[in-house]
C-alpha cells in the first residue's frame, strides 16, 4: 500500500481521518482545560492561604 | 461486617492520594494502547468486504458509543450513592464525569454521521438509535447545568443527582433500541452471545481501542475529580500541605 492510497482510504479518506482528528481534538481540548483549571485553582489556593497567614500573624 | 474500608474509599484526602499515584499509570497503559489500536485500526486490518474502509470508523465510534453509556451508568450510580448515603466524593465523581460521558456522546453521534453519511447516504435519520443517544447527550448536558445552576454545591449535587438517576432509563432503551425497533443502524456484533461474527484483526483493533478510549476517559475522569476536591476541600489542612503552603 502506498502512502497515498493509505491517506485516500478508497475514497472514504476525509469521512475517516476527521472521525479520528475531531476525537484526538477534543480528548486533547479536555486534558488542557482540566490542566488549565488545575493550575489556576492551585495558584488561587496559594493567595488565599497566604492571604490568611498573613491575618493570623497581625 | 466491617465498614471501615468504604469509609476509607470515600475521604478524599485517600482518593487523592492513590490517584495521583494511579494517574502516570493509567496514562503510560492507555498511550501504549492507543499506539497500538491507532497502527492496528488505520493500517494493519482488514477493510470491511461490505463498508470498505469505513469500518475503521468503528474503532472509534463503538468505544466512544459504549463509553457513553457505561459512563452515563457510573454518574447515576455515584450520584445515588452520594443522595442515599450522603457521601461527598460521590457527587464529585458524578460531576466529573458529566463532562467527558458529554464528550463521549458527541463523538459517538458525530461519527456515527461520518460513518452514515458514505454507508446509509444520510448524516441522520431520526430513528430509535440515534435518537436516544441525542437524548443522552442532553441528560449529560442537563446534568451540567443544572448542577450549576444552584449557589449552593451541595444543593446543586442532590438536585442534578435526582436527573442523573432518573435518567438511567434511557441507557437500556439506548441498548436494545436496535432490537425492539425497526432502524438503519446495525445490530450488535460484539455483545452476540455466538462468537462475534468479525475478522480477527478487526477485533484486535477494536479492542485495543476500546481499552484505550475508557482508560483514558477514567484518568480524565480521576484528574477532574482530583480538582474538584482541591476546590471544596480547599479548608482542610492536608490540602494546605499539598498545594504547599
Amino acid at each position: 500500500m502506498s502512502f497515498q492510497e493509505f491517506i485516500e482510504m478508497g475514497g472514504y479518506g476525509p469521512y475517516i481521518w476527521s472521525s479520528y482528528l475531531i476525537a484526538a481534538a477534543l480528548f486533547i481540548g479536555l486534558f488542557v482545560s482540566l490542566k488549565l483549571q488545575r493550575n489556576k485553582l492551585i495558584k488561587q489556593l496559594r493567595r488565599r492561604y497566604h492571604q490568611q497567614s498573613k491575618q493570623s500573624q497581625q | 461486617m466491617n465498614w471501615q474500608w468504604f469509609h476509607r474509599l470515600s475521604s478524599p484526602k485517600w482518593f487523592y492520594q492513590i490517584s495521583g499515584t494511579l494517574l502516570p499509570w493509567m496514562w503510560g497503559i492507555s498511550f501504549v494502547l492507543l499506539a497500538f489500536g491507532l497502527y492496528q485500526g488505520l493500517y494493519n486490518s482488514v477493510a470491511d468486504y461490505q463498508q470498505g474502509n469505513t469500518v475503521r470508523i468503528m474503532y472509534v465510534h463503538v468505544p466512544t458509543a459504549i463509553g457513553s453509556m457505561m459512563f452515563y451508568t457510573m454518574m447515576a450510580v455515584a450520584a445515588a450513592i452520594g443522595y442515599i448515603w450522603r457521601i461527598k466524593l460521590a457527587h464529585m465523581a458524578a460531576i466529573s464525569i458529566a463532562p467527558i460521558g458529554a464528550a463521549l456522546t458527541f463523538l459517538a453521534l458525530v461519527t456515527g454521521s461520518l460513518w452514515g453519511s458514505p454507508m446509509w447516504g444520510t448524516w441522520w435519520v431520526w430513528d430509535a438509535r440515534l435518537t436516544s443517544e441525542l437524548i443522552l447527550l442532553f441528560l449529560y448536558l442537563g446534568f451540567i447545568s443544572l448542577h450549576s445552576a444552584f449557589e449552593d454545591r451541595e444543593l446543586g449535587d442532590r438536585a442534578a443527582g435526582v436527573l442523573a438517576m432518573v435518567g438511567v432509563v434511557n441507557v437500556p432503551i439506548i441498548h436494545y433500541s436496535v432490537q425492539w425497533w425497526n432502524t438503519l443502524h446495525q445490530g450488535a456484533t460484539i455483545s452476540k452471545f455466538e462468537k462475534p461474527s468479525m475478522d480477527p484483526s478487526m477485533l484486535l483493533a477494536f479492542m485495543l481501542m476500546l481499552f484505550a478510549i475508557l482508560l483514558i476517559s477514567g484518568a480524565l475522569v480521576m484528574y477532574r475529580m482530583r480538582n474538584e476536591i482541591l476546590s471544596r476541600e480547599h479548608s482542610k489542612s492536608w490540602v494546605k500541605e499539598v498545594i504547599g503552603l
